[in-house]
């Protein structure tokens, strides 16, 4: 298993793919600059077209056609990353209007997971023990899909679904949805942990998920 | 209003205050107040006598939890059943911390109160027989699902003449029952000793520095005067050192919480510290770092550096500059109050609501709240300083446009920080009154929002990030071009840059809202909105290292930070860009990837910053010259294990370790979380951490040597061009000679001498027509 869904790896790996290329560039240059143009024993100027003197506004030093060329070529590549982290939006923030509902009630500092009258086999929660606490357990079927309707009845909390990469606080008086479907790769459990700072037990506030074929 | 006032009415006035301060506590009632019901809750009449005893039977030796225990109450002596034909014998009320109390079915002599303590029932000189006409008394109560609990017994032996008065007596019981909460310092004592050993030490400081600065011809005769000129001053260069100062002991004070915490989080599943602790230690150290580490810190070179270098020969209003200063430890002070009690802010540094009006929340949270407002009042008084400083007082011949890069960078965040900051005061205001006097600004049952904390707080989060970063750009602008000996490269684009961001942070802020619950289309638009904030901040880069072409770049400590800045926090800028992808943010909020990216920015870009400034900067300030080779150690050091502290973090946020937790979950058969390497990255996080705060220490220990024995600093060491470099090292006071100020000269020919349509827009935004200026 691994932690974050399938959207999430995507879109990684294409920001890690830029991210390296615009690193190496500021990397190549950075170098090639700093050794390339340095003083050679640190008191000579080798240059000093620009001679500095205090109280004195200096040269100009601009390039009008270089400064436009990296407004616009990143201003490019912005668009278009902009273009694909569009796409999966509508995948995460629309449901199967099929879908079954699962009530989430977040207390400090506890999940409590509400089935309502769905099949044992597409939702069932009981109990798991996690470090010597006794946790809810929420079971739940691959290839289904799922609507979780949470709310909070004290202060905010969030469930983070650890292998699905995908979280959303439980706020008090609104309710908030999370969409997912889970896929038969992800078969097997995994940690839910609370992510929006709540108090004291914050750190423990913990459930397991299961996903079953 | 006070200055009208004689002195005498002052004090009044204050004694008047402090009388309230000390009643206020015991005008409380309930159970759980200040002096609580052990001394007023009991409506006794008469007066308290050894000669009357209260007994309490019934308590079990060994707890059960959960389980109910038939109490009997009852008394003796005193001027009950003395008169034969008494009206009634007595009363009594019992007060219990934990677990309920009820009446014995079917028994109407013993009624339980609102605040669930027990009492008599019945009134004196009525109805002979009921509750108040017994010595004895019957009452269930429910034991605590855990721990034990306090009793409070008030019996009142009653006379009998039907009169409720002072020939009756009382008298009280104390008792209690299975474990007890470990009995702790007083507050107080802690408080005050924690005071008492903070003044002993800046005392000893103060002394020795008073010594030092004179050490042949020391007398004591001096240091009244010595010390009252640095405690009232409002020279700019003064308080700059002030804020520095203070900033710099912050600045240790926010790494020993991260140290502290650092050493829980080593292992999984560790106990150093209680989850208590650590929620206090997170809080302290987020809110320490940037608001009295960070801003202080830029405050101090703002202080010193923008007037030498805009050609003024102080700023505009010295009075205020020392009140915004003044209040800064004022607000430390509150804020971390709540830490010597036991009870700090343990809300993060976010605050979120409704977490912070709720009950679980400390106490110490209130102080805290109180020392934010005072630090927004501070900012607000500094940004009014140094806009009016900008606009009025620059050199004779220097336009907007030819602001050093660093004038301009603090230009810019006092303005952003001018329009963002009243946000956070009416969010703390809203919070303070609903911790205080009972507001429901954020009470959800009576329609408060939590998300309207958000919202107040992130308009002025976000800006904020970018008024403490701006500042490390212009240092960087500064350093990089004066080390390569060339001009700035597109000092106009920089400008623009520097303007882009400032107007862009106060449309992204909704990207750390993304899993908040807040309206899907505004997320969607800060996710445009934030994206953008990567063109701006890539001129700037590209712009940097396009400074160093055909230069003949000058390798020193201060060049060293500022070169690193580029790797560092061009790296923070990119890990930025992830956020912005909603579906990746999904993944990636509130966990360690987070916290990578903006320790990146925060000391990869601002910390890096600043030190590079204080290596630029330190010989004009003192006119001494710093240790290069304990600088370039400090660089080395410091530059590798901060590299090893915060790039692990990226890997264990993607593997999805959240912030704020009191530990993590490592995978097992049962079920899968963190895998097990995250234990080994953990460690070396921590053990990293150490030496990069050893690597501050060299540092310290530079600035204290090289300011006894440094070497001589001449007016311009480094041969840079703005008007700083003009003055003596030390500058003398007044910095620049008001009657002959500078002129700024120019190298080459230029057509804008004269402002521009934007510089005329804020001349006339910012300056009344009748002139403004003195006169």
């Amino acid at each position: 298993m691994e932690a974050g869904g399938e959207i999430f790896h995507d879109l990684f790996d294409l920001w890690n793919f830029w991210a390296v290329i615009v690193m190496i560039i500021v990397c190549v240059w950075l170098f090639h600059h700093s050794l390339r143009y340095r003083s050679s024993d640190g008191k000579t100027i080798e240059n000093d077209s620009d001679h500095f003197t205090p109280g004195v506004f200096p040269k100009e030093n601009d390039d009008l056609r270089m400064e436009l060329a990296w407004t616009i070529v990143p201003f490019i590549l912005i668009v278009y990353l902009t273009f694909v982290a569009w796409g999966p939006l509508d995948e995460v923030w629309s449901a199967d209007e099929n879908a079954h509902e699962i009530g989430v009630t977040a207390s400090q500092w506890n999940w409590n997971f509400d089935c309502g009258d769905l099949d044992a086999d597409i939702c069932e929660v009981s109990n798991i023990d996690v470090e010597g606490q006794t946790r809810p357990l929420l079971r739940l079927k691959a290839g289904e899909s799922y609507m979780f309707n949470m709310t909070s009845v004290d202060v905010t909390h969030a469930p983070f679904f650890l292998d699905w990469g995908i979280k959303e606080d439980t706020v008090p008086g609104l309710i908030t949805r999370l969409h997912y479907t889970p896929s038969v790769d992800e078969i097997g459990s995994s940690l839910l942990m609370c992510t929006e700072y709540c108090g004291k037990d914050h750190g423990y506030m913990t459930a397991v998920v299961e996903v079953h074929a | 209003m006070f200055s009208t006032l004689k002195k005498p009415q002052n004090i009044g006035i204050i004694a008047i205050l402090l009388l309230a301060v000390v009643m206020a506590p015991s005008v409380t009632s309930y159970p759980h107040g200040a002096s609580g019901v052990q001394d007023s809750g009991c409506a006794c009449h008469g007066s308290q006598a050894d000669g009357v005893t209260p007994v309490l039977d019934g308590l079990p030796n060994e707890l059960t939890p959960s389980m109910t225990y038939t109490l009997n109450i009852s008394f003796t002596g005193g001027p009950s059943g003395e008169d034969p034909n008494a009206a009634a014998l007595g009363g009594f009320h019992l007060w219990v911390s934990e677990g309920s109390l009820s009446p014995i079915d079917g028994d109407d002599k013993v009624k339980i109160n609102p605040d669930g303590s027990a009492t008599h029932n019945g009134i004196d000189g009525e109805d002979v027989g009921t509750g108040n006409d017994q010595t004895s008394w019957q009452v269930e109560w429910t034991a605590p699902a855990e721990g034990g609990a306090k009793f409070t017994l008030h019996v009142n032996s009653v006379n009998g003449d039907g009169i409720a008065s002072d020939l009756d007596d009382w008298n009280r019981l104390n008792a209690e029952v299975g474990p007890q909460p470990v009995e702790q310092a007083s507050g107080l004592t802690v408080f005050a000793s924690s005071i008492l050993l903070m003044i002993t030490i800046v005392g000893g400081c103060v002394v020795w520095v008073f010594y030092r600065e004179n050490p042949d011809s020391f007398s004591w005769d001096y240091f009244v005067p010595w010390l009252s000129d640095w405690l009232t001053t409002t020279d700019h260069k003064k308080v700059g050192t002030l804020y520095f100062l203070s900033g710099f002991f912050f600045l240790g004070v926010g790494g020993l919480f991260a140290l502290i915490f650092r050493i829980q989080l080593a292992t999984p599943g560790n106990d150093f510290l209680t989850q208590d602790e650590y929620n206090q230690f997170f809080t302290m150290h987020g809110t320490t770092m940037i608001f009295l580490a960070a801003m202080p810190m830029i405050a101090g070179f703002a202080n010193w550096i923008v007037p030498l270098q805009i050609g003024a020969h102080d700023l505009a209003l010295p009075r205020m500059n020392a009140l915004a200063f003044w209040l800064n430890p004022a607000a430390a002070l509150l804020i971390f109050t709540g830490i010597f009690s036991g009870q700090g802010a343990d809300v993060g540094w976010t605050g979120y609501a409704p977490y912070i009006v709720s009950h679980t929340a400390h106490s110490g949270a209130t102080l805290w709240v109180a020392g934010q407002i005072l630090l927004v009042a501070s900012s607000t008084i500094a940004g009014i300083n140094f806009m009016t400083t900008f606009c009025t007082m620059r050199a004779p011949g220097m336009g907007w446009m030819q602001m050093p890069l660093f004038s301009w960078s603090i230009l810019v965040a006092t303005l952003m920080l001018f329009i963002s900051i009243p946000a956070f005061g009416i969010g703390l205001i809203q919070v303070l009154l609903d911790r205080t006097i009972g507001t429901v600004f954020y009470e959800v049952a009576a329609g408060g929002d939590p998300l309207l904390w958000s919202h107040l707080f992130w308009y002025f989060g976000h800006p904020e990030v970018y008024v403490v970063v701006l500042p490390a750009f212009g240092v960087i602008s500064e350093v990089l071009s004066t080390s390569a000996r060339r001009t700035v490269f597109g000092y106009k684009s920089m400008v623009f840059a520097l303007a882009g961001i400032g107007v862009l942070g106060f449309i992204v802020y909704g990207h750390h809202m993304f899993t908040s619950g807040m309206s899907p289309v505004l997320r969607f638009v800060t996710m445009l909105t934030t994206m953008l904030v990567a063109v701006p901040t890539g001129i700037k880069i590209f712009n940097w290292l396009q400074t160093m072409h055909g230069g003949s770049l000058v390798y020193r400590t201060h060049t060293l930070w500022a070169l690193g800045f580029l790797v560092t926090f061009t790296l923070g800028g990119i890990s930025g860009m992830y956020f912005p992808a909603v579906a990746m943010d999904l993944h990636l909020h509130e966990t360690y990837f987070v916290v990578a990216h903006f320790h990146y920015v925060f000391v990869g870009g601002i910390i890096f910053g600043l030190y590079s400034g204080i290596y630029y900067w330190y010989p004009k300030a003192t006119g001494r010259m710093l240790n290069e080779k304990l600088g370039v150690m400090h660089f080395m050091v410091g530059f590798i294990s901060y590299n090893l502290v915060f790039w692990p973090m990226h890997r264990l946020g993607i593997q999805g370790m959240p912030r704020r937790q009191h530990t993590y979950f490592i995978t097992t058969d049962q079920y899968f979380a963190l895998p097990a390497e995250a234990a080994d990255w953990n460690m070396m996080i921590t053990i990293a951490a150490f030496f990069f705060a050893a690597s501050n220490l060299i540092l310290v220990y530079n600035i204290v040597v090289s300011a006894l024995r440094g070497q001589k600093a001449p007016n311009d060491p480094w041969g840079g061009w703005s008007m700083e470099w003009l003055t003596t090292s030390p500058p003398p006071t007044p910095s620049h000679d008001p009657h002959n100020l500078p002129v700024l000269q120019f190298e080459e020919e230029h057509d804008d001498g004269d402002p521009g349509l934007f510089g005329r827009w804020i001349q006339w935004m910012m300056i009344a027509e009748d002139g403004g200026e003195e006169e």
